[in-house]
Order: structure tokens, then C-alpha cells, then sequence
């Protein structure tokens, strides 16, 4: 898979927005200026990208029901903006890390659509060979794609190491949700981060549920850019792309002229339950999921401004539409025509090369498998 | 939401780019029933919340699916149009095509109704698409469902079917015929193949040929396999029934039961009720004097208001709730009247009569029904004299009652006044030689005719003789003797009760206390006032 990078510095940002002026607010820092400026291209990348990414998930959300994916499966409809804004403001070689609503980051860090989907339905054209699954996703500038709550932050305060260690000029997002902000070692994190002034954004998705508990019921203190304490925050509007563009974009530059790690908190919102077990409607009101999907959507609200401010028109949008269900639903049927992996590579890919056994344990005791 | 219809609309729409309104690339999307839970095979369709036509936005409440789990709802995953309904009520397989969604500004009535209804499992092409190769195992199958397909999924072994393969020494797994999903061998089929356990007929193949979309069918009923002389139907339980099923049964089975009865007399509650409908515009029933009445005595005989807790403890209740069997269409439901004791025959009566009204609509609340201390069940007004009902587990007893008849009352025993052995004689003797007695007595007749005036006194005659115009004090005598002997006829109301109860909790002396408690109170019931 190839990489591609986002931001198209060729063509002149010459479209001029004005964010609304409760799009951000400050802890120890500054806020970042309401004034941004975007070439076309860009926006329409973003467009697009943000309806790809709903359409894929709404697609994997019929394969799930229609029990071709099995297993785990956490969407992000409704939270887009943050990984679309994200990958506007990063480059190549910014490292993303996150949990396991990952389908969206890793769609924008470089996977394809089939290859997404090919590993939701465990075939061998899937990203991980079909051997990974939902929350096992990655790409050479993006570290998955992991199950376990909370264990990403110190991993991404790591890679932030790495970079600095190495001399990169580059900075390492590592993204947590409001239910794992209160796990011990994203405090640690924090603390080696601050201390060795690491290149490390700490990113919280606060889409306000974890699972099914509320922010409240679960967090002594919700305003989550602030639980840095020693590091500065950031509160962003995560349902409006272009604030989240600019946050990111504000982010890295901190991080990366040596002023250390930055909190972003991104108030956000997912229309799905927590995973495909859930409906989502036993701890909210269906009243208040289409409260946000009228008035707070992502995409629909990058469309308004669009429209408003002349960039493009409402037939060549909805072209985009068509464009983007289309490409989802060919790369369905090519992650559908794909074969299940066969058992020869069920044993592959255990060790990094050079490290593993001469004899692996299967899932019988007296089942081995000698390499 | 990718299914079987749109990409055979796809492929045949490639010739005609004009089907639908130009604004539109593609047909409609089948709308399939979805697995709620990755356990789930059917669910029901209970309701269709949009009609054909309506407009849907994403998020939107389409239809209530039930399934042996839960009813839940299933949401709309995008904007569009309610095309077409094409199931409802009945009960649908996951990936069944239920209804079609359009586009805004399709053309609705050129929506067509997939033939095919069934996605298969690995949602391709039907049996005719043989290009892509994950049909052509499906194929294998299909044509071989004994063997074994040499599908790759065939070769995953679950680990207790690789258990049992390497415990006996099983190299080739090709040698056993497989009956799981997809070819799979399951446990039971190696357990089959080295003859521990008999072999399970292998299912039918379940994929792609092309279905037709199942007839609706009535759900209660299913009309039986063999058409000829079919002399039953089917009605499978419904809910109600079934829980009903399974108390009795238990309560027959874990608990000894046995039975005292006891007529009581209801004149004097009946004339109470007249009384109280005639001049203070009051009605009670004869069940809610019983109700009442039932209370009293628990409160009387303490030791009968118990409940059965387990083989070492019973439960001493402190409230007296009495609960009273009605009969709904749907079943014979107890709802509870709290506190009855405490409470006055009015408020007894308006509360039954609320519970009736409700139990009969389905509309009581689970603590209205469960619990309670003893039960009632009144089978008179259907005219039955007596009947044996079963104990309400965890209830100690339940009183069976019967209809109201009318029976002749015999006198009290005090009333019946035996003459003496002598008097009897002195009378037959004076009866056969009447004028020579009558001469006799005449002659003492003062004298006699005192004593047997005396005598009468002495009879408890109470009522004065009649004195006839022709009666000699002798007949006048006889004839009140005679009144006297033969018993006084009248008639009187009765009920029988019988009291079912459990023997753990209750011995027969305490049964018997609290039917003559209960006795007391029916025929004495102005003492409910206490």
C-alpha cells in the first residue's frame, strides 16, 4: 500500500474561513488562530474522505448485521472529522497510534478500503492478512489498531521517544478515549513525556460515553484537556473538521519546535453504540442521536460551509457521494472475493524474524508446530 | 447492506442505464433481516414503524424485530425510502430479504421484487455466478452436502474435534463425513465415526438455489405435515400458558397436598348484602365477604399464614395479601388484594373488580401478581358444587369454592325433643283406648290436663296450643307431640369450600382451625366489623 500524503502544499490556500469562536479553548497555552485558510483541493479531499469513511463503515455495519463480520467491531460514524482533520495537518512521517475505533485512521494513514474490509471479514487480502481483525490494523506511519484500554498512550509516548531520539522532525499523535483517560499508565505517560519533553500529542476522543457510562459518571474531573495538569490542553470542537485541521496543526508545531508534549481534547460524537454488540440506545435517548446527526454532523457541516462560501456546488458534492459509494461498494465485493487465509499462514508471523522458537505451542497440548 | 439483488441489478441495469430517474445510479438496496446478536438465526417482525413510501433518514426507527432474546429496533443506516415491505409477523431467517429501500426521487413503481430472497452465507452470487471462487466450494457443497467440501474453512477444527482426532490417532480428517456449517466437522460427527454416538442425519443444503419468498403464513397455527385425516392441530403454547404449565406441575409434584372441606352456611351473609344493597345502596358479592372472611381467619390462625421458603425454613408472613384466581382469555391469572384484613368489604370489592378489569386486558404489573399469602378460587358462578384446586407455590393453601345451593336445614339438636321412653307408652296406651283414656283422663282430667300442660311447659313449649275446636286435650297433646317429633323444615344457603394446603406448613389441626375461623366469620358476618 502506498502512502499518500494529504496536504497538497502546491496549490494556494486561498480559501479563508473564519472558525466559530467556541471551537477551542485553552489550558496553559494559547489558542490557536480562528482564522484558516485552505486551498479547494484540500477541502474536497477532506469531503471526501470523511464520506469514504462513512460509507465504509456503514458498509461494514451491514456485513456485520448480515454475520460476515464476526467478532469485535467498533465504528466511528459519526466521529470523522477528527481522523480526516488529523491527517490534514500531519505528514508522512507523523506517527499515529490509537485504540480500537481504528477503521477511520487507518483508512487515512494509507490502508485501502479493500484492504480494510478484507480484514474485517478475515480474508486474506485484509491489511493484516485476515489474521488481525478489527482491532489489529496498521501501516508504516500508523501503530494500530490496539484492544487493550488505554495500554496506546504510553506506547505512543514511546514512539514520540523514538522520534526524538532519532532526530525526526515529527510528532507522534497518540489518541485515547474519554473511558480510558482515567487508566494509571496514561498518567505515566504524561509524566515521561513532560520530563523528556517528548514529541508527543495526547489525543482525547471524549464522545462523551464510555461504552455506556457518561463522561460524569465516570470522570471526577471531564474536562479532560485539563488532566494534564503539567501539560497544556487544548479543548477543539471535534465534529468540525476545519478546528480540528487547525488544532492538529497547532499541536505539531508545539511539539515539534521543543516545547514538549500538548494535550487535544476532541468533543466529539459517535450515532453508533460502542461496537456492533451494542445498540446504542439503552444509556442515551434516540432524541439525542438525532440531535447530533442533524445539527452537529461532520460531513453535512463541511458541506454547509462549502456551499456558503462558494468552493463547490451542491451537484458537484453530490457527485463526490456517488463517487465515494461506488469505490466503497467495488472495494466490498473485492474484499468479499477474496479467499480466507490458508492454514499455512497459521503460523507465520509470530516472532519478528530472527527472534522466534524452533517449536510453537498450538491450541491443544499436544499440538506443535515446529518451524 | 450489500446483497445478492444489487449486484444482479448491477450487472443487468449495465444495459439499461435508463431504469431508474437519471439522478440515480443504482437500484434499490434489499433490506435484509439483520443479526442483532452474533447468536442469532430468526427473529420475528413485530412492527413496521414507516410505511411504503415514507421517507427515512438515517438513524430512523424502521421496524421492531423480536427474537428469543429481546425485541429490539432496527435503525436505518442511511437516508432513503421505504420501497417496499416485503415480511411482516412472520417469523424470518438472518439475511432474509424483509423490504427495499429507494433512493429520493427513485421511480417507486418500478421497484421490483427480487426473486430470490435468501443472501446466501457468504453473500455472493446465486449458483449461476460461477466465476468468482468463493462460489465455487459453495458448488462442491451444494452438490455433495455428505462429504466433506475441501473448502479451506472445512479445515478449521475446533479444538475439542482436534482433541478427539489426536487422542485417537485419526490422521485424515477427509474420512469423516462432516455435517457442521460450511463442511466443518464437528465433535459430534468424529464421535459418530468411531461409533460412540449415533450419526446425525446431514442437513439439507442450505444454499443458493433460488427460493421463492416464503408464503405468509398464520402464526399460531401450522397445519400438519401429513394432509390425510389429520384429527388434531397444532397450536404451539404462547408464553402465558407455558409458565402456567411449569407452576402447576411443580406445585402438583414438590408439594403435599391435602384437601379438608367444610359447608358453610351463608344466610346470614346474604342477608347482610341484601341489607346492605336495599338500604345503604351497598354492593358486595358473596366472594368478597369470603375474601374478608379468608383474611380474618389467617389473622385468627397465625399459623396459617405462612409460606413455604425451603426444606429447613418457613416464612411467617406478616401482611395478609389474598390473592383470587381470575380467569383471562389468555390464561388464569391470581392478582394479589394487599392487606385484606385491614381493609372493609367496599374497598375489597372496588379493588377486585379494578384487578379483574385489568388481569383480563394484561395490564398488571409483576407485583400485583406475585406473592400473597393464600388463595381464592370461586368456580360457583360456572355451578359447580365442589372442586379441589392447587396450591399457589410458595403459598401455603387455597381455598376452592363452590356455588351457592339451597338446602333443607335440619333442626338443631336442641330443638328435637325426645319423649321418654313412658311418655311414649302413657301416649300410645292413651292413644289406642282414646275414650277410655279420654274417659279416664276426664276423670282426673283436671288433674291430668295440668300435668300435661305442665309437660308441654316442660317440652319447651313456647307456642301456645292450639286449641281445636273438636280436640280433646289428648289429640291437642299428641298433635303438639307430634309437632314436635317431626322436625321443623327449612331451607338454607351453603357453599362448599375446600381447602387445599400444603402438609409441610400446615397440619390437618391447623387447616381445621382456620376452616372454622373461617366458618365463624361467613356465618357471623357482622363480627368483620372487629
Amino acid at each position: 500500500m502506498s502512502v499518500r500524503t494529504f496536504a497538497s502544499s502546491s496549490v494556494a490556500r486561498d480559501v479563508n474561513f473564519t472558525l466559530h469562536k467556541e471551537s477551542f479553548s485553552a489550558y496553559n497555552c494559547d489558542e490557536p488562530s480562528l482564522n484558516v485558510s485552505y486551498s479547494k483541493d484540500d477541502l474536497i479531499k477532506m469531503y471526501k474522505s470523511m464520506v469514504v469513511m462513512r460509507r465504509m463503515e456503514m458498509v461494514s455495519d451491514g456485513l456485520y448485521k448480515a454475520k460476515l463480520i464476526r467478532g469485535f467491531c467498533h465504528l466511528c460514524t459519526g466521529q470523522e472529522a477528527v481522523a480526516v482533520g488529523m491527517e490534514l495537518a500531519l505528514t508522512a512521517e507523523d506517527k499515529v497510534i490509537t485504540a480500537y475505533r481504528c477503521h477511520g485512521f487507518t483508512y487515512m494513514r494509507g490502508g485501502s478500503i479493500t484492504s480494510i474490509l478484507a480484514e474485517l471479514l478475515g480474508r486474506k487480502a485484509g491489511i493484516s492478512g485476515g489474521k488481525g481483525g478489527s482491532m489489529h490494523m496498521f501501516t508504516p506511519n500508523f501503530f494500530g489498531g490496539n484492544g487493550i484500554v488505554g495500554a496506546q498512550v504510553p506506547l505512543g509516548a514511546g514512539i514520540a521517544f523514538a522520534q526524538k531520539y532519532l532526530g525526526q522532525k515529527a510528532a507522534t499523535f497518540a489518541l485515547y478515549g474519554d473511558g480510558a483517560s482515567n487508566q494509571g499508565q496514561v498518567f505515566e505517560a504524561y509524566n515521561m513525556a513532560k520530563l523528556w519533553d517528548l514529541p508527543a500529542v495526547f489525543v482525547c476522543e471524549n464522545n462523551r460515553y464510555g461504552m455506556g457510562t457518561p463522561a460524569n459518571r465516570s470522570s471526577a474531573n471531564t474536562q479532560y484537556f485539563k488532566r494534564g495538569d503539567y501539560i497544556p490542553g487544548l479543548r477543539v470542537n471535534g465534529m468540525d473538521v476545519l478546528a480540528v485541521q487547525q488544532a492538529c496543526a497547532y499541536a505539531k508545531e508545539w511539539t515539534t519546535s521543543g516545547k514538549g508534549p500538548l494535550l487535544l481534547e476532541m468533543e466529539t460524537y459517535r450515532y453508533g453504540g460502542h461496537s456492533m454488540s451494542d445498540p446504542g440506545t439503552t444509556y442515551r435517548t434516540r432524541e439525542e442521536i438525532q440531535h447530533m446527526r442533524s445539527n452537529n454532523d461532520p460531513i453535512t457541516g463541511l458541506k454547509q460551509v462549502l456551499l456558503e462560501a462558494n468552493v463547490v456546488t451542491e451537484d458537484e458534492l453530490k457527485a463526490i457521494d456517488k463517487a465515494a459509494r461506488a469505490e466503497v461498494d467495488q472495494a466490498a465485493e473485492e474484499a468479499k472475493a477474496s479467499p480466507e487465509p490458508d492454514m499455512g499462514d497459521f503460523w507465520t508471523q509470530v516472532y519478528q524474524k530472527g527472534t522466534g522458537v524452533p517449536q510453537l505451542r498450538g491450541r491443544e497440548p499436544e499440538e506443535f508446530h515446529n518451524y | 447492506m450489500l446483497s445478492l439483488s444489487k449486484t444482479l441489478a448491477m450487472r443487468s441495469v449495465a444495459g439499461a442505464k435508463y431504469f431508474h430517474a437519471a439522478a440515480v445510479q443504482h437500484a434499490t438496496t434489499a433490506l435484509t433481516m439483520p443479526a442483532l446478536s452474533p447468536t442469532m438465526t430468526e427473529g420475528t417482525i413485530t412492527a413496521w414503524k414507516k410505511k411504503e413510501g415514507d421517507s427515512v433518514v438515517a438513524g430512523d426507527v424502521l421496524l421492531e424485530i423480536e427474537t428469543d432474546k429481546a425485541g429490539m429496533d432496527v435503525e436505518a443506516v442511511e437516508d432513503g425510502i421505504l420501497a417496499k415491505i416485503l415480511a411482516n409477523g412472520s417469523k424470518v431467517a438472518v439475511n432474509e430479504t424483509i423490504g427495499l429501500l429507494a433512493e429520493e426521487g427513485d421511480d417507486l413503481s418500478k421497484v421490483e421484487i427480487p426473486k430470490t430472497s435468501a443472501a446466501p452465507k457468504k453473500a455472493d452470487a446465486p449458483a449461476k455466478e460461477e466465476k468468482k471462487e468463493a462460489s465455487v466450494p459453495k458448488q462442491q457443497e451444494s452438490h455433495q452436502p455428505q462429504q466433506k467440501a475441501s473448502t479451506p474453512s472445512s479445515n478449521l477444527l475446533s479444538p475439542a474435534v482436534a482433541h478427539l482426532l489426536l487422542e485417537n490417532h485419526i490422521k485424515d480428517v477427509t474420512k469423516i463425513p462432516a455435517t457442521g456449517p460450511k463442511g466443518r466437522v464437528l465433535k459430534g460427527d468424529v464421535l459418530a465415526f468411531l461409533g460412540k454416538i449415533k450419526a446425525r442425519p446431514a442437513p439439507e443444503p442450505t444454499i443458493p438455489q433460488p427460493k421463492t419468498l416464503p408464503p405468509p403464513s398464520s402464526p399460531s397455527v401450522s397445519f400438519p405435515s401429513t394432509p390425510l385425516r389429520s384429527s388434531f392441530t397444532d397450536s404451539p403454547a404462547s408464553g402465558m400458558r407455558k409458565v402456567i404449565a411449569s407452576r402447576l406441575s411443580e406445585s402438583k409434584s414438590t408439594v403435599p397436598h391435602s384437601y379438608a372441606t367444610r359447608d358453610l352456611t351463608i344466610d346470614n351473609m346474604m342477608k347482610l348484602r341484601h341489607t346492605l344493597a336495599d338500604e345503604f345502596d351497598v354492593k358486595v358479592s358473596v366472594n368478597d365477604f369470603l375474601i374478608k372472611a379468608a383474611s380474618l381467619a389467617l389473622r385468627d390462625v397465625p399459623e396459617s399464614n405462612v409460606q413455604f421458603g425451603s426444606v429447613d425454613n418457613t416464612k411467617q408472613l406478616q401482611n395478609i395479601d389474598i390473592s383470587v384466581a381470575v380467569a383471562t382469555p389468555t390464561g388464569l391469572i391470581t392478582p394479589i388484594i394487599k392487606g385484606a384484613d385491614k381493609r372493609g368489604l367496599q374497598s375489597i370489592s372496588e379493588t377486585i373488580k379494578e384487578l379483574a378489569k385489568r388481569a383480563k386486558a394484561s395490564k398488571l404489573k409483576p407485583e400485583e401478581y406475585q406473592g400473597g399469602s393464600f388463595s381464592l378460587s370461586n368456580l360457583g358462578m360456572f355451578g359447580v358444587d365442589h372442586f379441589t384446586a392447587i396450591v399457589n407455590l410458595p403459598q401455603s393453601g387455597i381455598l376452592a369454592i363452590g356455588r351457592s345451593r339451597t338446602e333443607l336445614k335440619p333442626p338443631a339438636v336442641e330443638e328435637i325433643e325426645l319423649l321418654s321412653d313412658s311418655e311414649l307408652l302413657d301416649y300410645l296406651g292413651s292413644g289406642k283406648n282414646k275414650k277410655s283414656s279420654a274417659s279416664k283422663s276426664a276423670g282426673s282430667s283436671s288433674k291430668k290436663n295440668k300435668e300435661d300442660l305442665d309437660l308441654i311447659d316442660f317440652l319447651g313449649g313456647s307456642a301456645p296450643l292450639k286449641k281445636k275446636s273438636t280436640s280433646t286435650s289428648e289429640t291437642a297433646l299428641g298433635e303438639e307431640i307430634l309437632r314436635r317429633l317431626r322436625p321443623s323444615l327449612e331451607s338454607t344457603q351453603v357453599v362448599s369450600v375446600t381447602m387445599s394446603y400444603d402438609e409441610r406448613l400446615l397440619d390437618a389441626e391447623v387447616a381445621s382451625k382456620f376452616l372454622g375461623r373461617l366458618s365463624h366469620y361467613v356465618e357471623n358476618p357482622e363480627l368483620v366489623i372487629l
